[in-house]
């Protein structure tokens, strides 16, 4: 039996995390082969998400500072590398990824070879409308990875993918801190990794604000092409 | 150079050697930085204190390029460069650390919890078994 940890990391999520952990909780107890695992990275949250993770009992790692994305998921990757974990899964802590969904990634993973599977809004009509700032990025990134790597990806900076064992141990040891959906890609591609999309359904940010705002989408495409060039010259 | 200028150039040098010497007084230069800005006060000292020298210096290149202040500014300019990038590049190289040794913190707290909470259910399930 494969095992699968769900990693979800939380910044100051204190409003959505009661939903979220209700949600897994539910689908806890429908997993009876018990093979799905959460374990939460508290990424230096400052509104009280910590204590909402210590009443709920679940299992979570807790970061004294705000590293960023990145370094939260990587912190994911490298718990499960230590202890053995088949799949990881990540899934975003504002609500936005349907836990539900994770069924669909599981099976695309036992019935491919690849070792990342995508959860794409794009590939099918999945009810997702990104603002325009994102989309245009959007655009752009896939764009680039289509240059770097040949194959197309449409969702490039979806949060919600699988990784396989292999890949885990690659990304506890490299990932990048910025701009991680595009990087990774790029980072996977190089080292000979392979990836495909499976369409997922997303549900709109409840919570919160979306960190695409317009200062960063105006440097969005220079602080990709100076990251992609690190991921490409990098060892 | 005027006597007015050199001293200036001299107080301003020593400013900068007290101030460098005051931050390691209070641990806040490592010994690498600290040699590195001890060298370049110095540096600076001896210029004010040389001033004839350095003026030397400066008639050659002239002589040799016809434009001594140009070249000098831009060795200046070249060698602050340096010193950010240097800089830049350790700042990256620490922010990397931090990174790494917060996430192992985190992965020890995690697995320590996991411990406490496995003894406090032995202990629970002991003493419930005594209680039998």
């Amino acid at each position: 039996m494969k095992r699968c940890l769900v990693v979800i990391p939380v910044y100051n999520e204190s409003v959505a995390l009661p939903r979220l952990i209700n949600l897994l909780n539910e689908l806890e107890s429908e997993d009876p082969r018990k093979s799905i695992e959460f374990l939460f990275i508290n990424d230096g949250s400052e509104d009280g998400s910590e204590e909402i993770l210590l009443k709920s009992g679940l299992n979570y790692v807790s970061l004294a500072n705000n590293l960023g994305i990145g370094a939260a998921v990587q912190c994911g990757y490298m718990f499960a590398e230590r202890n053995g974990y088949d799949y990881l899964v990540q899934l975003d802590g504002d609500g936005q990824h349907p836990p539900g969904e994770l069924e669909k990634l599981l099976v695309a993973a036992e019935e491919s070879e690849e070792d990342l599977i995508i959860g794409s809004r794009f590939i099918s009509n999945s009810g997702y409308r990104p603002g325009i700032f994102r989309k245009l990025g959007m655009i752009y990134s896939t764009w680039i990875v289509r240059r770097v790597t040949g194959e197309t990806i449409r969702d490039t900076t979806s949060g919600f993918r699988l990784t396989k064992k292999r890949l885990i141990r690659f990304f506890a040891s490299e990932y990048p801190h910025r701009e991680a959906g595009v990087l990774s890609l790029l980072m996977a591609a190089k080292a000979g990794f392979r990836f495909r999309e499976i369409p997922i359904r997303m549900n709109k940010r409840r919570t919160g604000k979306s960190s695409i705002r317009i200062d960063r989408a105006l440097f969005y495409p220079f602080k990709t092409i100076i990251n992609t060039l690190a991921a490409i010259l990098g060892k | 150079m005027t006597l007015v200028l050199r001293l200036i150039g001299i107080v301003g040098a020593l400013l900068i050697m007290m101030f460098v010497l005051l931050l390691i007084r209070w641990k806040k230069l490592t010994d690498e930085y600290a040699t590195l800005w001890l060298a370049t006060s110095i540096l600076f000292l001896l210029g004010a204190i040389l001033s004839k020298e350095v003026f030397l210096i400066y008639q050659y290149i002239k002589g040799a390029s016809g434009s001594g202040p140009g070249i000098l500014l831009f060795l200046a300019v070249m060698v602050i460069i340096f010193l950010m990038i240097m800089l830049s590049s350790k700042v990256s190289i620490h922010q990397e650390q931090i990174k790494r040794l917060t996430q192992t913190a985190g992965l020890i707290d995690n697995k320590v919890r996991g411990m406490d909470e496995t003894g406090a259910d032995k202990k629970n399930s002991n003493g419930s078994d005594r209680d039998r």
